[in-house]
């Protein structure tokens, strides 16, 4: 019955219970009584609020904390979808775009020294088995310019 | 006597039209905005809720001193502890939650304080029912008067536990589902306590009225 009072029944609910208030006179009275009651509390004026409480409460409110600001702010949902967005794209960076580019320029850095390598090898074997000195300075008007060996190697 | 569907919706028997004062959008923006610490919005938010809570907190301690102290408290903590709100729709509920709390911390070990309407506020309170039960002449009126009190006394005399929830479903037109999240009660004992606070009141009502319960001039 305060089910029903209180329109908290389905209609199935409330009409099973209806039908039997038809039929039972010691329910009905019961549900009238109850009614009644429903009705006089219902009857009860809301007080106002006085004018002043928001000014009382103002001063006591505490200011939000630089963190606390923050943390308000990451709790949007826009922003834990941008922020979100900017982690998954440094992620993808570090461990996909990165690690190529490390291994091209490793791999060029290792054939151009393996070039240069190669390069000075020859040079000295050539120069070396020629006999012949070659003044690394020789562009270098201060230095004495290019000198050769004047000693044959074949005339011994 | 027979029961008469239509007499009941005559006699205005309320139906709970009690929902959130502000539409759901409204109320999540605002939350948001509060909870970064704009006190304006959370402003708003006052204005939307304070005189449900403190209606709920005067008809739970009895007086309107205690009532406005405790609402003050309930919105302070509330502003405090804002970012624990986990749905900003269930704002109302949540709130009714910390205005329990509020009152149950206080009056851990009370008994209820019964104070006389005619002590205070009297003049602004009888103007206000005067207005909510429209065409009483002065004898009904004066009748009505007495008859709130003895209302007001029946519901602070209820055990604590049987008060919130008769307060919040009677007063409050709140769901028993909305009542059930506020105290954290199951739905089938929440129904249970409202009824048996609603046979007490009755009970009182009838013990004061007498031969005359039931009487339809009473209104």
């Amino acid at each position: 019955m305060t089910a029903l009072l209180d329109d908290e029944l389905s209609s199935s609910e409330a009409n099973s219970v209806k039908d039997h208030l038809h039929s039972c006179s010691t329910c009905q009275q019961e549900f009238q009584s109850l009614s009644f009651a429903y009705q006089l509390t219902g009857q009860l004026g809301e007080l106002e609020v006085a004018p002043d409480l928001w000014d009382r409460i103002t001063p006591r409110l505490p200011s939000r904390s630089f963190f606390g600001q923050f943390w308000s702010l990451f709790r949007r949902p826009w922003v834990q979808a941008t922020v979100g967005a900017l982690v998954l794209a440094a992620f993808l960076s570090v461990f996909l775009w990165v690690p190529g580019q490390d291994q091209a320029e490793k791999e060029f850095a290792e054939f151009i020294q393996q070039r240069e390598r190669i390069s000075a090898e020859t040079q000295s074997l050539l120069f070396s088995n020629a006999g012949v000195e070659v003044n690394r300075a020789r562009s270098n008007p201060f230095v004495k310019p290019v000198s050769f060996s004047t000693r044959n190697p074949f005339q011994e | 006597m027979k029961y008469d569907e239509s007499e009941q919706n005559k006699k205005g028997v309320r139906k709970r039209t009690s929902t959130d004062p502000i539409d759901p959008e409204r109320l999540v923006r605002l939350i948001a905005r509060a909870q970064s610490g704009e006190v304006e919005a959370f402003q708003l938010l006052y204005l939307s809720y304070a005189k449900k809570i403190f209606n709920f907190l005067f008809r739970m301690s009895g007086s309107r001193e205690e009532a406005e102290d405790l609402a003050q408290e309930t919105f302070i903590l509330a502003f405090r502890k804002l970012n624990s709100l986990k749905e900003a729709v269930k704002f109302q509920g949540w709130l009714f939650r910390i205005a329990q709390n509020c009152f149950y911390q206080k009056h851990r070990g009370k008994k209820p304080q019964i104070e006389s309407i005619d002590e205070e506020g009297s003049a602004e309170l009888s103007d206000v029912q005067k207005l909510a039960t429209p065409g009483l002449d002065p004898e009904h009126s004066i009748l009505s008067d007495e008859l709130q009190e003895v209302i007001r006394v029946a519901i602070q005399e209820l055990p604590e536990k049987y008060r919130t929830v008769f307060v919040l479903s009677a007063i409050q037109k709140l769901s028993y589902q909305q009542i059930s999240e506020i105290v954290n009660r199951s739905m089938a004992s929440v129904k249970s306590d409202i009824h048996r606070a609603r046979v007490a009141v009755r009970d009182k009502i009838k013990g004061y009225l007498g031969e005359n319960y039931g009487m339809s001039n009473m209104f």
